[in-house]
């Protein structure tokens, strides 16, 4: 599943010399079957807001992947909100531990991470900041805050990891039925809420689109061009991060069915659609065909059909065998059959016509048609190699 | 495939509501030839065209002023919640006492109306500042003026308000400073513009402010009332 995290510095910033205080962090957990998206804003003039930013979206990102580890064997309960609390008292002794004796406000930051697997997941946040995602309820998706930026009265307040009532500011919610969680900074919802409760399609719809389109390899950069954007400096001089994770490929399951199976195969065996797709009129994703397919042939080198594409290679290594041997034993096969009508029967040598001997090179005249012959049914069997490895599968 | 809309959000606000003393002892002449009032309206014009010189806080600062005395010789609001694209201060003449107590509670108001508004319409906001200048003692009758002592300082520990309270030339300071935490500044009329563009300058950083921003408050210095 594509992922990706972006952090930018804001022009406030780069005017008053400080760095950027956001830190990002986007992977897919050790087992591989989760994905893991961190994001924390650092509080404006506290000292080492920065390096507390990146330690606790490193330190989060860990927990999410034991947590993703220990959902193998278990399933979700308050053992995993206990884990959470758990890792922010670390993230706050650590604090404490280099600083001796000072106050732990000086590594504020906010903390907003995801875990997204294909069974649920869950979103742990303090502060502001804000994840949406695309919820489907009934068949039918849109686009919801899943949690919601908190600042108290004022909106240059808020509450960060090493605040004195973290834990009351604590929120952990399960995700409902998502295709894609989208997750922002201050700087980030700036950009993606109309206000604290609602989502600006205007905005969240065309990025997600726009990245859905993307090689996995220049999403980063993607990201990053939207945020550097004049226009998106003009609502904020703020550090912007925005990070996406995709729970399942970019059809919806209404989607998938509509598109037809059918494809056509050209002579060379490569692939193409014998129609253009419907465009999407909800709120997931659209994107190119070729992008489809190479993220298609992309998610097949991961994917448990792997396995599949090596038991059509056996298959089709030993239907060339036994195509091969057919055709030596050719003569045999007839003969068995009682048919000498063949016009293309060559002569006999009296040594071959033993029913069992050991195989042998071919006598010399019958060396031209097993080519020919082989060579048909070699086409015949990797048309049926390519159509059944190219069946429809589950959109996951 | 449609484009990315960057626009349409509202900005966060910084309110901010002068309470203005215009009592005749504001007719009084400063070391500069000009009077204290002639000092204070030249303040507020340095303090639109600063706002004005800045991008962010032109969206997001709105101001009001409550004149205390001047010719109606009552406390009311001159100039209701202007957003500072929108303001045009007009001078303020100097008459009458001063009703500083009924000020106050005037400006209160005006701010948690401000909040209530911002609020309905969904509109985030960092804390209103109320800034209280004025040169003389309160003249308010009756309890006007301990009340309005006491709803200052509630509302300020409830950190519904951040108060600054300005005594100009002579004026009694340990009256003045009551009405909030913070100490009162004592100034010279002379540096009303110095005043203005350092509130201009604290309420652009307030606009821009992020959690965990602390915004520089202003100093006490004793030395500020040196100087010809």
């Amino acid at each position: 599943m594509k992922i990706a995290a972006v952090s930018v510095r804001g022009k406030d910033h780069q005017h008053s010399g400080l760095p950027c205080q956001d830190y990002s962090l986007a992977r897919t957990s050790s087992d591989g079957a989760w994905s893991i998206v961190v994001i924390a804003d650092g509080a404006g003039s506290a000292k080492y807001s920065d390096y507390g930013a990146e330690y606790s979206v490193k330190a989060f990102a860990d927990t999410l992947d034991q947590i993703a580890c220990n959902l193998a064997d278990r399933p979700p309960g308050s053992w995993l909100t206990d884990e959470v609390i758990r890792a922010t008292l670390a993230i706050r002794d650590h604090y404490r531990d280099r600083l001796g004796e000072g106050d732990i406000g000086q590594y504020a930051s906010t903390m907003l991470g995801a875990l997204v697997g294909t069974t649920g997941g869950f979103v742990l946040h303090i502060g502001d900041g804000a994840a949406v995602g695309s919820v489907t309820r009934n068949g039918r998706s849109s686009i919801e805050v899943l949690s919601k930026p908190e600042n108290g009265e004022y909106a240059n307040e808020t509450y960060f990891v090493t605040s004195t009532d973290w834990l009351k500011r604590l929120r952990i919610t399960p995700l409902p039925d998502v295709d894609w969680i989208v997750l922002g900074t201050d700087g980030g919802t700036a950009l993606m809420l109309a206000d604290e409760k609602s989502v600006k399609s205007g905005f969240v719809d065309p990025f997600v689109r726009r990245v859905s389109g993307i090689q996995s390899a220049d999403l980063e950069q993607e990201i990053r061009t939207i945020l550097s954007d004049d226009k998106a400096d003009r609502l904020t001089g703020d550090d912007k991060t925005l990070a996406i994770a995709w729970k399942r490929a970019h059809f919806s399951v209404e989607t998938a069915a509509r598109v037809s199976p059918q494809r056509e195969i050209a002579a060379d065996g490569e692939v193409t659609k014998s129609q253009s797709l419907p465009s999407v009129n909800r709120n997931t994703a659209e994107r190119s065909e070729e992008s489809f397919i190479a993220d298609e042939l992309e998610e097949h080198s991961n994917s448990s059909s792997s396995w599949l594409m090596v038991a059509l290679l056996l298959a089709f290594v030993i239907a060339i065998f036994a195509v091969v041997a057919a055709v030596i034993y050719r003569h045999d096969l007839i003969s068995s059959f009682g048919g000498n009508n063949s016009s293309e029967r060559r002569e006999i040598p009296a040594s071959s016509s033993a029913p069992e001997r050991a195989p042998v090179s071919p006598p010399a005249q019958l060396k031209n048609t097993p080519v020919e012959k082989s060579a048909e049914s070699t086409n015949e069997v990797r048309e049926a190699a390519v159509l059944g490895g190219e069946k429809p599968r589950e959109r996951r | 495939m449609t484009e990315i809309d960057y626009s349409g959000n509202p900005n966060q606000r910084t309110p901010c509501v002068l309470v203005l003393d215009a009592s005749g002892s504001m007719d009084a002449k400063t070391s500069s030839g000009k009077t204290r009032i002639q000092e204070l309206n030249e303040g507020i014009q340095a303090l639109k065209a600063e706002l004005q010189a800045d991008d962010t806080a032109l969206v997001r600062v709105m101001l009001s002023i409550v004149i205390v005395g001047g010719p109606t010789n009552d406390a009311e609001v001159l100039m209701d919640w202007t957003d500072a694209t929108q303001f045009q201060p007009f001078p303020l003449r100097a008459d009458g006492t001063t009703p500083l107590g009924k000020g106050l509670t005037i400006g209160l108001e005006l701010i948690e109306e401000a909040k209530a508004d911002l609020r309905a319409n969904g509109v985030s906001h960092t804390r209103p500042w109320m800034i209280v200048i004025s040169d003389g003692d309160p003249t308010d009758s009756g309890d006007a003026w301990q009340n309005a002592v006491l709803e200052c300082q509630s509302a300020e520990a409830q950190r519904k308000v951040e108060i600054f309270s300005i005594g100009v030339d002579g004026a009694n300071l340990t009256t003045l400073g009551r009405i909030s935490q913070k100490p009162a500044l004592s100034i010279q009329s002379v540096k009303f513009r110095e005043l203005f563009v350092w509130l201009s300058a604290s309420l652009s950083a307030a606009s821009r402010s992020r959690p965990g921003d602390t915004v520089s408050l202003p100093s006490t210095d004793p030395w500020r009332n040196v100087g010809i």
